[in-house]
């Protein structure tokens, strides 16, 4: 059997950001992988000791645009821990909302391009179509359709009023009946998008936890993490966050669990909007972060985003550093690819959601 | 899912086996954030290896305090069931610590990172290749670098004035 060097990327039609990967290929066959990184490190964690603690929530924000409101969100919270913080009841809601939002749309998106890989236009067009009225709610109520700006320290900058509230919940009942009825069957039962993706990319359960996999990714593969249920913030704790799994960890089971948490992303919205307490948004005024330092954790679309903060008692912070749930994927693939086929290559690659923007700042 | 008291207690068994200072504190929803600063960096893969055995998975690993004169501190956050325990060494510049990759294969990305970034390094590794930055740039590279933003703000602008006043002033 011949034996060959392929390399993909860094600028490559199946990869949206770049990413260089040598692949040692034996005919038909994935026998290895190499991955170079670092096309677009942009020196965030540096910049963030050069900017003030506030300037820093609008630089955090621009890490990622899928996942842009989990950056601030875990950042305001590394500092409301260090300065004894206490955000308001309705913030806490709100802060679900915009959080569960984004999870709807990041992840429809994932499956939307999953579609276009396995050639099946349609259902790529259909899925992007629906995510849309996501995409049209992030802009109604935030003024904006990627990054929200929804966190300040203390609080949210946003508001639902009643009005709003029962325009949300027309767009949920709107999305809600697609993908239950309409994009989820698809998945489960089309043969087209089955026999591409069932038995492919394949890791199991312990190698997830031996590689530190979060999120859908490690799901997929049956390992019931999730930072909602696990280290509850905000209100998740009272949500009672259903933790989708699938046992197989192939392509479709991680698809398979994005879809479903997306549904489980509108029941929570739904829970936020309906029990949304009266009271104020934030704390209070910009407030004096002292010294100090604090760790946190937010369940992002992709898994488990985790803050490392430390501050001196300056406006400036002595040291943000924060690790995305793409970061351990990447070395994952490995698994996931060996022994695959070459024309799977970017179907496994998308099934771990990659970010590269978010991996290498 | 241990409760908090099991987790105080089970990293407690670990802090008291390694010379080094322990403290926690406990969230409203029962989740545990401990800390271990160790008191010899040698002890760290044994650390690693303890709370491994009590469940640990590795999260992240933070390296700080990069002054030329001061000692550079590398934090190992770990997860159990949801709570953060973080192990802090002390490291001089251009020192060396210990891999723990043979016990957390999600640590290799992490050490390769802190490697390039800072002066620092990690024995006992089989493939220290670099992650993001190209092999032609020079380690802590980031600590001399200015950022655009900081060349073409106000202050700049001031001392390009100031010089241009000079240089008049000379060619009089």
């Amino acid at each position: 059997m011949k034996s060959f060097e392929m390399p993909v990327g860094p600028l490559h039609v199946s990869l949206e950001e770049p990413m260089y990967f040598r692949i040692d290929v034996e005919g038909e066959e994935v026998a290895g992988i190499e991955i170079t990184a670092g096309h677009v490190h942009r020196g965030i964690e540096y910049l963030t000791a050069k900017r003030n603690i506030y300037q820093n929530l609008a630089l955090i924000e621009r890490v990622c645009s899928l996942c842009s409101n989990s950056h601030p969100q875990a950042y305001c919270m590394g500092l409301e821990k260090i300065a004894g913080i206490e955000v308001p009841e309705r913030a806490q809601y709100l802060r679900v909302i915009a959080d569960e939002i984004k999870r709807a749309a990041s992840n429809m998106f994932n499956v939307a391009i999953l579609a276009h890989i396995v050639g099946f236009e349609s259902l790529f067009m259909h899925v992007m179509e629906a995510r849309e009225i996501m995409q049209d709610t992030k802009e109604t109520v935030f003024g904006n359709r990627m990054d929200l700006a929804a966190n300040v320290i203390g609080g949210v900058k946003f508001d639902i009023a009643e009005d709003r509230i029962a325009y949300v919940i027309a767009q949920l009942n709107r999305l809600e009946p697609i993908l239950v009825k309409e994009i989820i069957p698809l998945y489960e039962t089309n043969s087209s998008i089955l026999s591409r993706t069932r038995g492919i990319g394949l890791i199991n359960r312990d190698q997830c936890i031996d590689y530190g996999l979060m999120g859908p990714v490690a799901r997929g593969s049956g390992y019931a993490y999730d930072v909602r249920s696990a280290a509850p913030y905000a209100v998740y704790d009272r949500l009672d966050v259903d933790v989708i799994t699938y046992p197989d960890g192939d392509v479709w089971s991680r698809a398979m669990v994005r879809l479903k948490e997306v549904v489980e992303a509108i029941r929570l919205m739904r829970l936020c909007l309906r029990e949304l307490p009266e009271g104020p948004l934030t704390s209070g005024p910009l407030p004096f972060i002292p010294a100090g330092e604090a760790i946190t954790k937010v369940e992002a679309p992709r898994g488990e985003l985790i803050y490392y903060l430390k501050t001196d008692g300056t406006d400036i912070p002595a040291r943000v550093k924060w690790r995305v749930p793409t970061y351990m994927n990447w070395d994952a693939l490995e698994v996931m690819m060996v022994g695959g086929r070459i024309s799977d290559i970017p179907l496994i690659v998308n099934s771990i959601d990659p970010c590269i923007s978010c991996t290498e700042r | 899912m241990n409760e908090a008291s099991d987790i105080i207690d089970l990293v407690a068994s670990v802090a008291r086996t390694i010379p080094g200072e322990f403290s926690f504190n406990e969230d409203k929803h029962g989740r545990v954030t401990a800390w271990i600063t160790l008191q010899n960096s040698t002890d760290l893969v044994a650390a690693a290896r303890a709370l491994k055995a009590i469940g640990a998975r590795l999260s992240m690993i933070t390296a700080l305090s990069d002054q030329p004169e001061s000692i550079n501190t590398i934090a190992y956050h770990f997860d159990i069931d949801g709570s953060t325990v973080t192990l802090k060494v002390g490291v001089e510049p251009g020192g060396s610590v210990e891999t723990i990759v043979p016990l957390f294969r999600n640590a290799d990305w992490h050490e390769r990172e802190f490697m390039e970034l800072y002066d620092l390094h990690v024995s006992g590794r089989a493939n220290s290749r670099r992650l993001f930055l190209d092999e032609t740039i020079d380690r802590r590279v980031m600590q001399r670098l200015i950022p655009l933003s900081v060349l073409s703000n106000a202050a700049s602008t001031t001392m390009l004035f100031e010089k241009l006043i000079v240089d008049r002033e000379k060619s009089r």
